[in-house]
């Protein structure tokens, strides 16, 4: 068996990709690939690129409709459910000036405005997960079997099972405490804090306050952007969670402990809360 | 005159002086005029294919109604960036359907004179990617098809589209570094360029760029592009060209090179030197041109310019956005100075506001749909398609190839 690492920058992070296979370098053009389609959400999505697509519906989308093509569409077409299943916790208009939401984003057929001024998009939530499954898919029809991709530690991709194992074990937070294991699935992890600590980086829709509720929320989807929107909504949601489709498990952690053994698993509606 | 007063002549006086140099349309959002539209099909739904058909989706009264590959995943996948196109196998089918007056053809090198020519006899408007060929045969014929259509020809050749690159010609031409004294170019990224498949005859397809009997190489997929950017800076195109070539980085079993250089002699001993590997990614992708009171640095989306010491100061300079290399500082090049400079903007326009390949095709649809001039036609094509050929064949022979100008004549 070959393993191939290979890393990329994209989001403001670093994307890895481990694949197991037979073929180093059969796995090798695989993983360029998968990093070659995060590459392009990053430059298509990111908000701070001055020629991202993002970038160009938030300078003229206020005054009258910009077209968009049909892969850009699709991913509004999941904000929709994304927004309306989050009960409005998930909002990619959260970086507007307050007040803003969601429902000022306005679409018809391949086209897209906002209802005001001020309004924007920032997928920020989101774009990750959704680049992650858009390489699960070119790893897949490529016939790429064991895979671990991830952005940012945040956003995990599992395909598969490493060789003798059930899964892919994740650590969730600091090292030796607790863990999930992933197979054919997704993880989110949004901690109000993120990574660096300091100021908080999840904000709640309509104020554009941090989000300070819990200190971390894992959430386990088979779909990477549902499992990115997720753990953001949880964050902001907290012990307001109502149960929610789609979601393997979540964990919301408000204590100082991870202890993910008493985690809240399967088809259990709603998400566990440790003491 | 206070120094305040100082301050507002010098900036009005250097906007006004920049103005000339200025894309008024940059950062608009494109739209046909009302009344004109444009249908377009795609030949050929690769990576390039799919950005291809986010730029056409962003130009109001563009749609696009066709798709064509032979390869069914790319193809569905390009489906749904263009949801509303019908999607073919071949580009025989694509134009026996007759339901667009365009096409855009973005099939691997190799496989661009067949659909190209046929869209060209049937009437159509064709975008044909660059190189045009991966020969001078295939080129020429391509040339000659254009050249004889009823429909616009343009070739893929973006630098000639770029607001960016346009800026910087004119300060060029203008004398802003003085004599042009040498260039250089190169392409740096870290790539196997391999595509996977678990299907060997589909992935012998897809890996065309390492197949040694079609593939240019990176001289003709990347040189052909960038050094034509060189070319129509200078307007002057090489005598003869050096190369080699080595498999440094990509040990496994290929034979095109994936580390290169080439020089290449102009007249009046110009020399260009080209550079590109597979194997490092450091200062990506980018041309310079070297004066003897300036240089320009030029990387796709962003372009600066670099005064010696001794050079005369332009009164706008002391408003410019700059930004530092090591120890040199270049000026930003920014296409839309003048107005965002009168907005205190200055610093947003950084950069262009959309990628580079969406002024190209941009320009082939107001071509098209309008009839304004073409931006890079089928001699402008031909000419930088044959350095690229030739460019490939002195890195593969490691010889040096001394060129003929009749080539450039097509």
């Amino acid at each position: 068996m070959e393993t191939v690492r290979l890393a990329a920058q994209a989001m403001g992070t670093r994307f890895e990709a481990v694949l197991v296979g037979d073929d180093a370098g059969f796995l090798r053009a695989a993983a360029e690939e998968a990093l070659e389609l995060i590459e392009d959400e990053h430059a298509r999505l990111s908000r701070f690129e001055r020629d991202s697509v993002v970038s160009r519906v938030n300078r003229h989308a206020s005054s009258g409709w910009v077209g968009v093509d049909g892969d850009f569409d699709s991913l509004l077409s999941l904000c929709d459910e994304l927004v309306c299943a989050t009960g409005g916790a998930f909002d990619p208009t959260v970086t507007s000036e307050a007040g803003a939401c969601w429902k000022e984003v306005q679409r018809d057929s391949g086209r897209v405005r906002f209802l005001r001024e001020g309004v924007c998009l920032d997928f920020g939530a989101v774009a990750k997960g959704w680049a992650l499954d858009l390489a699960r898919e070119a790893l897949l029809e490529a016939g790429v079997e064991m895979a671990l991709l991830h952005g940012g530690t945040s956003s995990v991709l599992a395909l598969g099972a490493p060789p003798g194992e059930e899964g892919w074990r994740i650590a969730l937070g600091s090292e030796g405490g607790a863990s999930c294991l992933l197979k054919g699935a997704s993880l989110g992890v949004s901690a109000p804090d993120g990574e660096a600590g300091g100021v908080g980086h999840v904000l709640v829709p309509g104020t554009g306050a941090a989000a300070n509720e819990v200190s971390l929320a894992a959430v386990v989807c088979e779909s990477a952007a549902w499992a990115d929107a997720w753990s953001t909504a949880l964050v902001v949601l907290g012990e307001e969670l109502e149960p929610c489709n789609g979601m393997e498990t979540a964990f919301l952690l408000s204590g100082e402990a991870l202890d993910c053994s008493v985690g809240w698993r399967g088809d259990q509606a709603g998400a566990f809360r440790l003491p | 005159m206070s120094a305040t007063d100082r301050r507002s002549f010098l900036k009005t006086a250097a906007l006004g002086a920049a103005a000339t140099w200025i894309q008024p349309e940059l950062g608009a959002l494109y739209a046909l005029p009302s009344g004109k539209a444009l249908r377009v099909g795609l030949v050929g739904c690769g990576r390039q294919g799919r950005a291809i058909l986010a730029e056409l989706a962003k130009i109001e009264g563009v749609s696009v109604t066709a798709i064509c590959d032979t390869d069914e995943r790319r193809l569905s996948s390009s489906a749904r960036r263009a949801p509303e196109a019908k999607a073919y196998a071949t580009h025989a089918e694509l134009l026996e359907a007759n339901d667009v007056d365009a096409v855009v053809v973005a099939t691997p090198t190799h496989l661009h004179v067949a659909p190209t020519v046929d869209a060209l006899k049937a009437g159509k408007h064709v975008y044909c990617e660059a190189p045009l060929a991966h020969t001078i045969e295939d080129a020429k014929t391509i040339a000659t098809a254009a050249r004889g259509a009823t429909g616009v020809f343009q070739a893929g050749f973006l630098g000639r589209s770029n607001p960016v690159y346009k800026l910087a010609r004119s300060f060029v031409r203008a004398g802003a570094i003085r004599d042009v004294i040498a260039m250089r170019a190169q392409f740096r990224k870290k790539t196997s360029w391999m595509t996977p498949s678990s299907d060997p005859a589909r992935e012998k397809a897809l890996n065309w760029k390492t197949d040694p009997t079609i593939s240019l190489g990176l001289a003709g997929e990347f040189g052909a592009q960038q050094l034509d950017v060189l070319q129509w800076f200078t307007g002057r195109y090489p005598e003869a060209i050096s190369g080699s070539g080595a498999v440094n980085a990509w040990a496994d079993g290929r034979e095109v090179a994936d580390t290169i250089s080439c020089t290449l002699e102009y007249p009046e001993g110009l020399r260009t030197t080209y550079e590109a590997t597979l194997g490092n990614s450091l200062g990506g992708t980018h041309e310079e041109i070297f004066g003897t009171m300036g240089a320009v640095r030029l990387a796709w989306t962003h372009g600066w310019m670099f005064k010696e010491a001794d050079s005369a100061t332009q009164g706008w300079e002391v408003y410019a956005n700059r930004q530092s290399f090591h120890n040199d500082e270049g000026i930003t090049l920014i296409a839309d100075a003048t107005k965002l400079a009168a907005q205190g903007k200055l610093k947003e326009g950084v950069g262009l506001p959309e990628p580079p390949i969406y002024y190209g095709i941009w320009d082939f649809v107001k071509s098209a749909a309008e009839g304004a001039d073409v931006a890079t036609g089928a001699t402008e094509g031909l000419r930088a398609t044959v350095v690229g050929i030739l460019a490939a064949q002195a890195v593969s022979t490691g010889e040096r190839v001394e060129i003929d100008p009749k080539l450039f004549e097509g």
